[in-house]
């Protein structure tokens, strides 16, 4: 039972990290209601109307860089399964990643790409 | 990972074969030849051709689990072929909008001006 | 759990790091210095590789348990692919004042596509050799696609599905590799061939067809040369000079690696490459003849010169590597000299018409002068580098027993004078019809200069450095 404690405690604290942020959010955001926020949540669409529109270009962009960041991520997976054995030096090899991802994301920050109009 | 390597070789208990994953390989990567040499939408073309890598893909994990108990080199070979194909798409999907941008369509036939 | 640092030796890397750390600075510094300062960044990032190549020339270290090695081999190729990029870097300077736009993402691009190319020539294992295959690639789809005219999106466009479609097929050999011997090291893949109990011949013989379609397209050899034509003349014209010089030398360094070291003992691949390589030489030779546009003649002529260095993948490896490592160097001099004064003398990237060549030597002396030197070149005429390349390729491949391709190269190179000496014809012999523009600055003359000066001069004193290459051998 003792093993299942670990799992318990991260549930709560997961749990709790969501209820936490849907009551602050709650108590110090600000509350401005409009028509268009009261509406269905259809991540961004028209919940009533056709369901063929064009996206703006700009949207493929974001999804473009998504895949990219994505799929980065991945390389973490070996590395956290076999981080114990890797040691300090595994270590600073994924720092030496990160940069270079964070070159990227440094760039499409500067280009303005993540400021959408 | 080394649960869904069990996974895999609980296949070959149960009487699946390496080659069968092989055969399956092999059409996957017909179907995807195929899809690149009938297409004419250069999306579709792009579809197909991620196939055709899946493909590839799947014989590597399939070798790697059934041969090589020790390492897990296919494996590695097929989280580096998920980058390269992200990367892939991301560049393709670039390239795509800036002729969709000038041409109005993602045809093979709106590419044919320098054909002589 | 004892644990033992991976062998990482990074003194080894040092020209591929100094390459990759020059691109990340050159993908940031733009928002804050001009275009021009990015150019010498670029420049002095290449030269510093450069020197670090040299500097590491016979040392022969290796890193990543031997999955990296910065061999001759590769130090050789480095070198040459550095070249190659150094004068795409000076050409582009003349492209701003000829008015083309050239952004200054155009630098960190081609730096990234040369720290690929850096990762195929030394990559001893095929993960690495796929890694700098695909990052050379990427890079190079987006180059050729650069300008915004319908015709480089249509070259971007073109080099992209097919350059995608023929790295799947090149991944599902390596596959098929992959599974007959179980492993990735290409010295390990060939001792797997050749052990006893090796029994999967005929997967290992699909999978080496594979990989060679998949190089042939990358290295333009007939009948997977369809794209080069279109790709070539539609890209811009810096781009072009980089694609068929340091993109063919790095897929050849792969290709020779791949089927000289890995699956030299593999056999099925070596009759389908001599039909390759007998209709490149046909194909690339006779379609150059009948083309009135410069551009699109020196693509098919790239066409044509896959065909002689593809010679060299299919003889012995003692004497194919330093060949063809040796014919690449003068190539990338000759045909990016080549693409240079093409750059200057036309006003925008569509190339230039042959025709309009006339009286170029009276009105241009210099540019007319170096560009008959690359032309001759290229066509082989002694004393140049060109005559000497191909000379030892030839060799090469005739004391392996291929005397009948040998014959054809012979041949179809004597055909190849028709359309290199055509527009040396015009030059000097026609009056001028009409007024070219020029756009070369101080430095592209220097490096014309330089270029013919090392044309001439690998093939006057070719035992100085091929005495050098002889280190290359396996």
């Amino acid at each position: 039972m003792n093993e299942f404690l670990h799992v318990f405690i991260m549930f709560l604290v997961a749990g709790g990290i969501g209820v936490l942020a849907l009551i602050v959010g709650a108590v110090l955001g600000p509350k401005k209601p409009s028509r268009t926020k009261l509406m269905a949540y259809e991540s961004g669409n028209d919940p009533i109307g056709s369901a063929r529109e064009r996206f703006p270009v700009h949207f493929y962009l974001v999804a473009m860089l998504f895949i990219i960041f994505d799929i980065e991520t991945a390389f973490f997976y070996p590395l956290a399964v076999s981080f114990n054995k890797l040691g300090t030096f595994a270590f600073w090899e994924a720092l030496a990643f990160v940069v270079l991802v964070a070159v990227g994301y440094f760039y499409i920050l500067k280009k303005g790409v993540l400021e959408w109009k | 990972m080394e649960s869904i390597l069990s996974t895999i070789r609980s296949f070959a208990n149960n009487g699946i074969s390496l080659q069968q994953f092989l055969i399956l390989g092999g059409l996957l990567f017909l179907v995807g030849i195929y899809g690149v040499l009938t297409r004419r939408n250069l999306i579709a073309i792009l579809m197909s051709v991620e196939i055709m890598l899946n493909a590839a893909m799947l014989n590597f994990v399939a070798v790697s689990a059934y041969t090589d108990t020790v390492n897990i080199n296919g494996h590695l070979f097929a989280l580096f072929i998920v980058a390269i194909a992200a990367a892939e798409v991301a560049v393709g999907l670039a390239i795509f909008i800036n002729v969709f941008r000038s041409k109005g369509g993602v045809l093979t036939d709106d590419l044919m001006e320098m054909k002589q | 759990m004892n644990f033992v640092a991976p062998d990482v030796n990074y003194y080894s890397m040092l020209p591929f790091i100094t390459v990759l750390l020059t691109a990340v600075f050159a993908t940031i510094l733009p928002f804050y210095v001009s275009r021009k300062a990015i150019a010498g960044l670029s420049a002095v990032g290449l030269l510093v590789a450069l020197a670090a190549s040299i500097g590491l020339w016979n040392t022969n270290l290796s890193s990543f348990y031997g999955a990296y090695r910065s061999d001759n081999f590769a130090l050789g190729f480095g070198i040459v692919l550095i070249v190659g990029a150094l004068i795409a870097v000076i050409s582009s300077v003349d492209v701003a004042k000829r008015g083309g736009t050239m952004q200054a993402e155009f630098f960190a691009i081609l730096l990234y596509a040369v720290s690929g190319t850096m990762l195929l020539a030394s990559a001893h294992d095929l993960i690495v050799l796929l890694i700098g295959f695909e990052v050379m690639s990427l890079g190079v789809y987006v180059l050729s696609s650069f300008q915004e005219t319908a015709k480089s999106e249509e070259a971007g466009m073109k080099y992209f599905l097919l350059g995608g479609f023929a790295s799947a097929i090149l991944i599902f050999g390596i596959a098929l590799v992959f599974g007959a011997t179980g492993k990735f090291g290409l010295e390990a893949i060939n001792t797997a061939v050749l052990s006893p109990e090796f029994k999967n011949s005929s997967i290992a013989a699909v999978g080496a067809l594979f990989i060679l379609i998949g190089f042939g397209f990358k290295v333009a050899m007939a009948p997977f040369h369809q794209w080069t034509p279109d790709v070539y003349t539609g890209a811009p014209t810096v781009v072009t000079q980089f694609m068929s010089v340091a993109v063919k030398a790095a897929a050849f360094a792969g290709f020779l690696h791949i089927f000289g070291l890995a699956l030299q003992n593999v056999s099925g691949w070596q009759t389908p490459l001599q039909f390759l390589i007998a209709l490149t030489l046909m194909i690339g030779n006779l379609a150059a003849l009948r083309q009135s546009n410069l551009k699109r003649m020196l693509a098919y002529s790239s066409v044509a010169h896959a065909g002689y260095v593809g010679l060299a993948v299919l003889a012995s490896p003692s004497q194919g590597f330093s060949s063809a490592l040796y014919y690449l160097g003068i190539y990338t001099l000759m045909n990016a000299g080549a693409f240079a004064v093409l750059n200057v003398l036309s006003k925008d990237d569509d190339g230039l018409e042959i025709e309009s060549l006339a009286g170029l030597g009276s009105s241009k002396p210099l540019l007319a002068a170096t560009l008959t030197f690359f032309l001759l070149s290229l066509a082989g005429i002694p004393p140049l580098g060109g005559f000497i390349g191909k000379y030892l390729i030839f060799s090469a491949a005739a004391s392996s027993g291929y005397y009948g391709l040998v014959i054809l190269a012979a041949l179809t190179s004597a055909v190849s004078l028709a359309y290199y000496l055509r527009p040396i014809g015009l030059m000097y012999f026609r009056p001028r019809v009409t007024v070219l523009p020029d756009f070369s600055g101080r430095s592209t003359r220097v490096l014309l200069v330089v270029c013919a000066a090392g044309v001439l001069i690998l093939g006057l004193v070719p035992n100085a450095v091929y005495g050098l290459l002889e280190l290359v051998k396996k």
